[in-house]
């Protein structure tokens, strides 16, 4: 087996990746482990220019990569990110089907935060207990996604503007 | 950065419009009155948000009773039991107050709100 | 977990895990019927194995003194009551006598304030039925005629393990002692099998074991007008807390309320106070001193408490005001007045 471009490209993002989500854990924190989520940037960025399959393998490494180095792998923690992940690849999915011109970055990392954070509470409310405190949290608990989900599309949108301005950045062949 | 597309519109209004709905199924106009848990034999037969004023009824064993519920209370005002012992128990409002209907085979939990109390004595 | 702005809703989730399963976890609710009333086990800590097999035991333990102490039941309590009511004597065992001798004493003390040899009253009144609920107060010549008869403990004899009434009219009602009993039975079960953390509540009395984690255990007393809870405290490792209230059981006849707890002197339902509250370290007790305090009313309950060794009390009289023990003053925290909005807390403190 070859090692393609795009396994090259795959690998470089899901590094770029793992490497912002540790550079944002040693950020100090009003909350404990809110972080502002740049990580997902990258997501975002590899989904519009080299599509949802490449997308969904940088954040299928994020999420192994991920618990490997905090060792929660297989852990109920784990179960949760992978449902999370899961549902905002397949939100993602969807949403490239939509008619017209399509998302932009902004439009992608909303619907991803929200399906996500869904996605999460509905297994947390099954995998653990049915309890109704849970279901009081789920307001600010969307909330949160939907103004995190637009701050990281903004910034993604921003990259691909950047990135768009650079004739020999870089490009996975024939896309 | 790109300007967004008339579906990134579409896409923030819709979730924007979500997260609304959220607040109004969860929240019930801003502030979380917690729920009340009925159960029948010791399966969990109903829950109601204790939200808004409204009388509910359900199934017991004899027949129906009928809670109250006002914003973050709840008491039983109609049973088909003869001693109505659970009527008489009045409203319900603190986390983990319980009231049964032993007749009727049930009872009532408050749950969902900050627990005050860890038992309550009367 | 990862940290990117899928990870800030996983940890949003997380943070709705810890809180939502939290008090979960720390405490296991525990919930049958038995007793005639709703029985909640909380147990702080220890596995949900080693608490529910303690729950189901209680369980058991209390369905069994249910039917032993029913006063016209199947168990023993009924065949005593039945014997009594032929002129004979009837077979009593060891731990039934031992309870009965207790009873006896409590009732001694209490001025016979505390009397479980009322079961025909209790009957007459109709609230001995555990279906029905009466509508009217008996005649008052039936009241008249049991009490003329003399009722009492004093009465009673137990020799040979047999029990013996000198009035046929006497029926022995636990109602007052048989729940405080059961509730110090399932606290020495919860001990035995290793629980360290647990509240037993039967039916509003309650007895605690341990703390709930780094705090004590906090109880609210119920409002005895159905608005929300009273008074707060923390109860210690041991102790019990009971109350008893005219709105427990009772029945509106032309305008008047007909309440459970009947006052021996006069065979009525007591008209001093409409709850008492006391806070000691052995529920039977607890349970038979409340009951006799009631009936004491707002001018005698200093000297029964007195005599019981009751030293935390609360009473809430006929027309809404609150008299405490200094003890119990400083124990409790009223959260709202009773019902006069105007809480007056009368004791040589005040």
């Amino acid at each position: 087996m070859t090692v393609s471009t795009s396994d090259r490209l795959i690998a470089g993002f899901a590094g770029l990746a793992i490497a912002i989500h540790v550079l944002e854990a040693a950020l100090p924190s009003p909350l404990p482990g809110v972080k502002p989520g740049l990580a997902n940037v990258v997501t975002l960025v590899v989904l519009l220019r080299y599509g949802w399959v490449a997308a969904a393998w940088v954040s299928g490494l994020r999420v192994l990569a991920g618990s490997l180095l905090l060792g929660s792998l297989l852990s109920p923690t784990f179960f949760l990110s992978a449902c999370g992940a899961a549902a905002a690849l397949l939100a993602l999915a969807a949403g490239k089907r939509l008619p017209g011109h399509g998302l932009s970055a902004i439009g992608f990392g909303v619907l991803a935060a929200l399906a996500h954070m869904a996605a999460q509470i509905v297994a947390a409310y099954f995998l653990f207990i049915g309890h109704p405190a849970i279901l009081n949290l789920v307001p600010p608990l969307m909330t949160a996604a939907f103004v995190f989900g637009l701050v990281s599309g903004i910034i993604a949108s921003t990259v691909l503007g950047i990135l768009d301005r650079q004739p020999n950045s870089l490009r996975a062949g024939g896309s | 950065m790109k300007a967004p597309t008339r579906s990134d519109l579409a896409v923030l209004v819709l979730a924007a419009l979500l997260v609304g709905v959220s607040y109004a199924v969860f929240w019930h106009g801003g502030e979380a009155g917690g729920y009340a848990l009925v159960r029948s034999g010791g399966e969990t037969v109903a829950r109601f948000a204790l939200a808004g004023e409204r009388a509910v009824e359900v199934p017991g064993r004899l027949g129906p009773s009928v809670l109250r519920i006002e914003p973050g209370r709840v008491r039983f005002v109609a049973s088909p039991c003869r001693r109505k012992l659970c009527v008489h128990a009045g409203w319900q409002a603190a986390g983990g107050a319980t009231v049964a209907c032993l007749p009727n085979g049930l009872s009532l939990e408050i749950v969902g709100v900050e627990r005050l109390y860890d038992s309550i004595n009367f | 977990m990862r940290i990117s702005v899928y990870g800030i809703p996983t940890l949003f989730a997380c943070l709705a895990l810890a809180a939502a399963c939290a008090p979960r976890e720390e405490v296991t609710r525990f919930q049958f019927l038995a007793f005639g009333t709703l029985v909640d086990i909380d147990v702080y800590g220890a596995d949900r194995e080693l608490a529910a097999r303690a729950a189901a035991d209680i369980e058991t333990c209390f369905q069994a003194l249910h039917r032993d102490w029913h006063p016209w039941g199947d168990g023993a309590l009924g065949t005593i009551n039945r014997a009594f009511a032929r002129g004979e004597t009837a077979p009593i065992d060891a731990d039934l006598a031992g309870l009965l001798g207790e009873a006896a004493s409590l009732s001694r003390a209490s001025g016979g304030l505390f009397d479980p040899t009322l079961g025909r009253l209790v009957d007459l009144w109709g609230f001995s039925d555990d279906e029905q609920s009466p509508v009217a107060p008996p005649d008052a010549a039936r009241i008249r005629a049991l009490l003329d008869e003399g009722l009492g403990m004093q009465h009673l004899r137990i020799a040979d393990g047999r029990i013996a009434s000198s009035n046929p009219d006497i029926a022995l009602d636990l109602g007052g002692f048989a729940k405080g009993v059961a509730v110090d039975r399932a606290v020495e079960r919860l001990r035995a099998l290793g629980v360290r953390n647990a509240i037993v509540n039967a039916g509003g009395d309650l007895r605690v074991i341990g703390r709930h984690g780094d705090r004590p255990w906090r109880i609210g007393i119920r409002h005895p007008r159905g608005k929300g809870v009273i008074a707060e405290l923390e109860v210690h490792d041991g102790e019990s807390v009971f109350t008893s209230g005219d709105y427990e059981r009772y029945f509106d006849y032309q305008g008047r309320r007909y309440h459970h707890i009947l006052d021996p002197r006069t065979g009525e339902p007591a008209t001093g106070a409409i709850s008492v509250t006391v806070l000691h370290r052995n529920a039977a007790r607890a349970d038979a001193a409340v009951t006799a305090l009631f009936v004491a009313g707002s001018k005698a309950w200093r000297n029964v408490a007195a005599a019981l060794g009751m030293t935390h009390v609360m009473l809430i009289g006929a027309d809404g005001h609150i008299e405490m023990s200094p003890e119990m003053h400083e124990r409790l925290r009223l959260v709202q007045p009773a019902l006069d909005d105007r809480p007056r807390i009368a004791g040589d403190f005040a």
